[in-house]
């Protein structure tokens, strides 16, 4: 997990990015324990507050739940819900980005196109 | 279970008003950062608060109880101040023994692990301490105190980064398991933003904002580029400050952004920081233009 002080994100979608990212990748497993409140908030040295609001909004979306007395823990298909979000939000955050990045530049469509067809060669 | 609340105080010094009709609460449970300029009168409210002093007009209340009133209210307070208070000639773990007689939540365990982590000599007179280690032993007093509302009056004056970011964390891991109320008045802002819940700003004798951190900054934003862009942009918003480097013009916004339109105009957005704001809004407004 990594917060980006400098970052102009706010802190607590810092974090929801973060647990998220780390649940993609398989850092935090499905059913595991993920650190509380305190401990992100001491370590990080940020508000509690801001840390359970990013941790209630992953609970909302189905993310997280809660173990009473226990903690926070990754609920079961949550790597599954993320995927699909971000195969969903793939075309707005890098599709779209890419684009803009290349009509900047003055690269075509055409040959943003060919660009990937060579990095597709590349990959073999 | 500590509340403080504040009605219309009022304080001068001979003809010099200091604070005029202050209205102000601290809720139990938050983490506030008491702000302002040098001079503008936070250790003034602190001591009010404490009744180290008095006010010409107005009421300071805990949970409801007038400070001086029955039931003894100013124990649930612990305020380290700047000042040096404590006998001179008195030992840390002395001071710690009679901190005790007065709170009777005194936690010692918790003074003697932070005695240690801050490598402090419990030995040691307080005469003897430097000015890094003058602060230690009181933010250590306070942070043990066991008092419901924990009052740091510049409580990093002259810790090092190592020291700072330890008080920080000890902060933070005693709200977490305690839920006190914590008032930290301070210069040291960027530091200290992200772990405020809310904010006070003291200026020109009055409050000038109380609010949620995270509201106060929602409440405006930064853009950058080119300058004619830039004015453009403007036109008919608020700026509470500008910045012109060259070419270059930035600006800090009152009121939402707009998203489209700063694409458009090639300009860069960005959330103000919490130290940037005060400084721009408690000095003259409007910048270099």
């Amino acid at each position: 997990m990594h917060l980006d002080f400098g970052s102009d994100l706010p802190i607590y979608q810092q974090i929801t990015r973060s647990i998220e990212d780390d649940i993609v990748l398989g850092v935090l497993p499905e059913e595991g324990q993920i650190p509380s409140t305190t401990e992100i908030s001491v370590g990080y040295k940020v508000n509690p507050a801001t840390v359970a609001k990013g941790y209630n909004l992953l609970v909302e979306q189905g993310i997280l739940y809660k173990r009473r007395g226990v903690g926070m823990f990754v609920k079961e298909g949550a790597r599954e819900i993320l995927l699909a979000k971000r195969r969903e939000d793939f075309y707005g955050t890098y599709v779209s980005a890419l684009l803009k990045e290349a009509e900047k530049l003055q690269i075509s469509v055409d040959d943003v196109i060919a660009l990937l067809q060579r990095a597709k060669a590349d990959r073999g | 279970m500590a509340t403080i609340a504040i009605r219309g105080l009022c304080k001068s010094y001979g003809k010099a008003e200091v604070l005029r009709d202050i209205d102000l609460t601290f809720e139990q449970g938050r983490i506030y950062g008491l702000l302002g300029r040098n001079g503008v009168g936070k250790s003034t409210l602190l001591n009010l608060i404490t009744q180290r002093i008095f006010p010409d007009r107005g009421e300071i209340s805990v949970d409801g109880t007038p400070v001086g009133g029955p039931g003894d209210p100013l124990r649930k307070i612990y305020c380290m101040s700047e000042v040096a208070l404590y006998p001179e000639n008195m030992r840390v773990a002395e001071l710690y023994r009679w901190t005790a007689d007065f709170y009777p939540h005194f936690d010692r365990a918790r003074a003697d692990r932070l005695t240690a982590a801050f490598a402090l000599d419990p030995q040691k007179r307080i005469k003897s301490l430097s000015t890094g280690y003058a602060s230690i032993v009181k933010l250590i007093v306070t942070l043990s105190s066991g008092a419901e509302v924990l009052i740091f009056d510049e409580p990093v004056l002259g810790l090092d980064a190592g020291h700072r970011s330890l008080f920080y964390r000890e902060v933070l891991s005693l709200y977490g398991e305690k839920g006190c109320t914590v008032v930290l008045s301070t210069h040291i802002i960027e530091e200290i933003s992200d772990l405020l819940e809310s904010v006070i700003i003291l200026e020109d004798c009055r409050v000038l904002v109380s609010e949620r951190v995270d509201q106060l900054l929602d409440g405006y934003h930064c853009v950058s580029g080119a300058e004619g862009e830039v004015l453009g942009y403007l036109s008919g918003r608020a700026a509470v400050h500008t910045e012109r480097m060259g070419p270059y013009l930035s600006a800090t916004v009152a009121g939402p952004a707009d998203r489209e339109q700063a694409d458009r105009l090639h300009l860069t957005l960005m959330r103000p920081k919490l130290q940037d704001l005060f400084i721009h809004l408690t000095q003259g407004k409007g910048g270099t233009l």
